[in-house]
């Protein structure tokens, strides 16, 4: 069984309990207007390039096959239809160009995650998957999971729900912890920030807390696109409501994925940065005041 | 992964904005609360030293060229011996004695930086040892000389040694009662709480001029003034303190339990004692925790003081290691975890049970082993020890290129052979160019005279010798070894291209080194090597255990001299990393470029994250190194500040078998220094939406939003 991976990340903190290993599964449903990885958008493998890394060596002009890399008057054109991602010009190892999205075997990938196993047995870490969507390559996502059950891991799955049901329904019994993404409390809002009305995602969260399955409630908080208080409010009695919730995470929108818009070849959606009041530590606070629930920042 | 040396402090009020989970700052916090008029009054004394700091050290260098101008004015003559003596009685007569305003622990140190005129006469020791200082409380000042005078005057060298004994403890003495002195000075003049401080260092100061201290504020008054005395003679740096928390406890319990002090005020004068230390020279290192007498778990009170003193300081001197058992206490790592998290790379971890084994395989007796100590930076060494942790050094890897060198023709069958062949030539390299370099090395220590520092090692005093005539009961001579990392990958490039796939021949890729990999497609080969040290691999990790018991052999093999002890450690100075000119190695690392630290990876693109490099060099065989097998980590701050995952890291890395652990922040200016030479910082390595990323590798736009998150906390 193959998927398409874009990383594995060691030593993550922020994704469940204890240390972990996260694996970013390639491809999403959703194209949220904040989005930092955009790169995880796509089903397909991407080239990433950055014109400010490169240093006009022209190593990556000779590695290419295909004419992709040429230059004209001075400055590097990347011509991306013409590219077939045979990665050859990687091998330049210039930090200009990346390839997003590997395919990977489940093995080869739990090999990799169980070599921090000492790591989880200290502190009850394990493996989560990220995207993307991890459940947009569904049968991979579960094949994964079986196998890191099988293993002994902890296993947790960040998804932002946007799926069938069926589809949580079948990774639920290799899925210890569930990282939900709550964007957008109004459906209005919502369909217009991601490109989906927030019905399923929210019937998707209620079918896994009566299941009885742990969760953990992320808030993406952009300034001027969410950070209002119907949504905190919003996100406060949706917690309220949730039986197996751990906590809510409060994630504050930074900037560090904007250049990587360019990088993809893509124009940025019409998305604004934002430039209003940023105080993540006043959202917790007031979402905190409208329930029990703990409220802490991602 | 960034060394501790060059990783600026990352400010430690920033707290995150959840206060409840941020658990080490709540510790600290807690203890902050119970202690505030102890950490105010030190808060004052640590503005007075930093903002007079310039100036004092001026006027001490002023102050100790006048003890040279004294000292050559009488033309002293002598051997090295005399002179020595002389060289003390002058400082202790000459040296001028300040007591600050609010000093409650008093003495003047000067680390010589600066001096523009070099001494009269060769240095004494290279530092880099720790004094018995039990014993020398225990004895004190009579209690010493007492057993000086119990050596036999034979006439010979025994009672040259016995005079010069007397002669530097006596000066001691006198340097001492000058304090005393002085405090009654001061005293006629002050009134009220001021009044009552200095009788306290009057009465003090005279006591231990001659007596053994009896409280621990004179215990600890007489820590600092021989820690003066053995840097005044040793004009060295690593001059360090051994296990404080262990022989002032008695004192402090006693004192407690008699009524004559409380938690706080003993608190205080740690952190008094803390800024004193800042007067000194680098490295004065302070080791905490281990085990008591009984073999149990030892951390007391004093730990966490010493600790939390060290946390709240926040200053250059003194260093702290803990020593890491399976059942250190929460208190205890707690403790440590809230220093981590000011970010300045403090305190080094380390595993005591490899610590203890390792003395213990080179040949020190097993309570000696149990109760070491760590000298300067990574070097266990038992306490009162002729330790010169940092005699010797090379580069493995000039093992390797003369090896390569000879060998550019040869045929080998496989890498197994290849592998034999280089280890043979390193025995041979080790016993005929490296042993005859030591011996010389040895041979110039073994020149050098320090009679005070043979009054507080162990054995000195006993046999009527000096530290450099092998009178302490052990002399050390430890050995640093530069470059495992980059050895280790350098083989596996071998390995892999030459043997395996054959894609290239050994001299093809030693001429390709040699010339600074101009070669480009098999520069590019070796780049895209998988599985390099580092990734928690196990061909390479395999590879880092072998080479290291092969080398921990090796040395054990060959012995330098009798009575001497040759300790390696594989590590040679930060700075040595930095070789400008060191030539380029097989692994792809091309002229100019870092070399690898410690038991570092070598830092390359190539190198995971944090927990797997831990994984691989936790394979080291660090029992054989007891001077050390460092493993430094930077990691951002919001991880630096979470103290169950620092001490997740610790004890995890440690579980497998890891030595030594150095935990510093990544800080704004480090970032801005990688996004100046990126090639110098090739090892810093960041986090963003929770990956894990080589900082130099991402675009100048997520460089500088990452800046500014390290600015501004956001
Ligand atoms: S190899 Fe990299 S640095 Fe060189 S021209 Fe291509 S993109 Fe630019
Ligand atoms: S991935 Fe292959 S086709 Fe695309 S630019 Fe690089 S070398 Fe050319």
């Amino acid at each position: 069984m193959r998927g398409r991976v874009f990383d594995v990340s060691h030593g993550t903190t922020k994704d469940g309990p204890g240390i972990r290993t996260t694996v970013f599964l390639k491809g999403c449903p959703l194209h949220c207007l904040w989005c930092h990885n955009p790169e995880s958008q796509r089903r397909e493998a991407e080239m990433l390039f950055f014109p400010d890394k490169c240093t006009a060596c022209l190593r990556c002009v000779s590695l290419c096959p295909n004419g992709v890399q040429t230059f004209a008057e001075g400055r590097h054109i990347f011509r991306r239809p013409s590219c077939s991602l045979c990665g050859k010009c990687l091998s330049a190892g210039c930090g200009a160009l990346k390839i997003a999205g590997k395919m990977r075997d489940v093995e080869e990938v739990l090999d990799e995650v169980l070599k921090d196993k000492p790591f989880y047995d200290r502190t009850g870490g394990g493996m989560t998957l990220s995207g993307g969507e991890p459940l947009f390559q569904k049968d991979f996502c579960l094949a994964l999971l079986k196998a890191g059950k099988e293993a002994g891991l902890h296993t947790a799955v960040e998804t932002a729900g946007a799926v069938k049901k069926e589809a949580l329904a079948e990774i639920l019994p290799y899925t210890d912890l569930f990282l939900y993404d709550y964007k957008e409390t109004d459906p209005e809002r919502h369909r217009l920030y991601t490109g989906w009305d927030n019905r399923t995602i929210l019937e998707n969260l209620c079918f896994l807390d009566g299941e009885g399955k742990p969760l953990i409630l992320r808030c993406p908080i952009v300034p001027g696109y969410n950070d209002r208080p119907d949504h905190f409010a919003g996100i406060a009695r949706t917690a309220n409501r949730l039986k197996s919730l751990i906590r809510v995470e409060i994630e504050p929108y930074h900037a560090l994925g904007e250049g990587k818009y360019a990088a993809l070849g893509r124009e940025r959606d019409d998305f604004r940065l934002p430039t209003g009041e940023y105080d993540p530590a006043r959202w917790c606070r007031e979402i905190g005041s409208q329930t029990d629930a703990e409220v802490t920042l991602a | 992964m960034k060394t501790v040396e060059n990783v600026k402090t990352v400010p430690a009020g920033a707290i995150t904005a959840d206060g409840s989970r941020d658990f080490t700052s709540t510790f600290a916090r807690a203890f902050t609360r119970a202690f505030a008029r102890a950490f105010a009054l030190a808060d004052r004394l640590k503005a007075a030293h930093l903002s007079s700091f310039a100036e004092d050290r001026k006027a001490h260098a002023e102050a100790l060229e006048r003890v040279y101008e004294k000292f050559t004015e009488e033309r002293a003559e002598g051997d090295l011996l005399a002179l020595r003596c002389r060289y003390l009685e002058c400082f202790a007569e000459q040296f001028p004695v300040v007591i600050k305003e609010g000093e409650t622990v008093v003495g003047t140190c000067y680390h010589y930086a600066g001096l523009r005129r070099p001494l009269p006469f060769p240095l004494s020791n290279m530092g880099h040892f720790i004094a018995n200082f039990e014993t020398v409380l225990r004895e004190g000042i009579a209690g010493l000389k007492k057993k000086a005078l119990a050596l036999p005057c034979d006439g010979g060298s025994v009672e040259a040694n016995r005079a010069a004994f007397l002669r530097v403890l006596n000066a001691f003495s006198t340097y001492i009662r000058r304090y005393a002195e002085e405090a009654g000075r001061l005293s006629l003049t002050a009134e009220g709480e001021d009044l009552a401080r200095l009788r306290g260092i009057r009465d003090d100061c005279s006591f231990i001029a001659e007596n053994p201290p009896q409280t621990f504020r004179q215990a600890l008054q007489l820590v600092w003034f021989t820690q003066i005395f053995l840097e005044t003679e040793a004009k060295a740096s690593a001059v360090s303190f051994g296990r404080i928390d262990r022989y002032l406890l008695p004192y402090y319990e006693r004192d407690i339990a008699a009524g004559r002090l409380d938690e706080e005020e003993a608190f205080f004068r740690i952190l008094c004692f803390c800024i004193k230390t800042c007067e000194g020279d680098e490295s004065q290192m302070i080791t905490l925790g281990g085990q008591d007498e009984e073999g149990n778990n030892g951390e007391n009170p004093l730990t966490i003081f010493f600790l939390l003193a060290g946390a709240h300081l926040n200053m250059r001197q003194p260093s702290f290691g803990v020593r890491v058992r399976p059942d250190s206490g929460k208190d205890f790592l707690d403790a440590a975890a809230a220093m981590t998290a000011v970010g300045a790379g403090m305190p080094a971890y380390f595993n005591d049970t490899v610590l203890v084994k390792s003395l213990k395989l080179c040949g020190v007796a097993d309570a000696d082993a149990e109760n070491y100590g760590i000298v300067g930076c990574y070097e266990a060494s038992p306490q009162g020890a002729f330790s010169n942790t940092v005699a010797g050094a090379f580069n493995l890897y000039d093992s390797f290129s003369y090896f390569l060198a000879e060998n550019l023709d040869a045929k080998f069958a496989d890498f197994d052979a290849f592998l034999e062949a280089y280890k043979r030539s390193f025995e041979s390299y080790y016993r005929h160019t490296l042993m005859p370099a030591f011996s010389n090395k040895l041979a110039k220590i073994m020149a050098l005279r320090s009679p005070f520092l043979g009054c507080c090692l162990d054995g000195c005093l006993e046999s009527g010798k000096l530290p450099e005539q092998l009178g302490s009961r052990y002399t050390l001579f430890g050995l640093n070894i530069l470059g495992i990392g980059i050895l280790v990958d350098s083989l596996y490039t071998v390995k892999k291209l030459v043997f395996e796939r054959k894609e290239t021949t050994v001299e093809e890729l030693f001429t390709a080194a040699a010339q600074n990999f101009t070669d480009q497609a098999l520069f590019e080969k070796i780049k895209g090597l998988d599985g390099t040290y580092g990734s928690h691999t196990e061909e390479t990790d395999a590879l880092a255990e072998e080479l290291s018991a092969f080398i921990g052999k090796t040395v054990k093999e060959n012995k330098l001299r009798d009575g001497v002890l040759v300790t390696p450690g594989l590590f040679w100075f930060t700075a040595d990393i930095h070789q400008k000119n060191y030539p380029a190695t097989l692994n792809g690392r091309r002229q100019g470029e870092l070399l690898s630290y410690g038991v570092n990876p070598c830092a390359t693109p190539h190198t995971n994250t944090p927990t797997l490099a831990l994984l691989s060099t936790a394979r080291i065989r660090g029992e054989l190194f007891p001077t050390g097998c460092p493993a430094m980590l930077s990691l951002p701050p919001r991880d630096l500040k979470a103290g169950p995952f620092v001490q997740a890291l610790v004890t995890t890395y440690f579980d497998c078998g890891g030595f030594h652990l150095a935990i510093s922040g990544v800080d704004p200016e480090t970032l801005e220094a990688a996004m100046r030479e990126p090639d110098a910082h090739r090892d810093v390595m960041v986090k963003i939406s929770g990956l894990s990323t080589q900082f130099v590798s991402l675009s100048k736009a997520m460089q500088e939003s990452l800046l500014r998150r390290a600015r501004d906390g956001v």
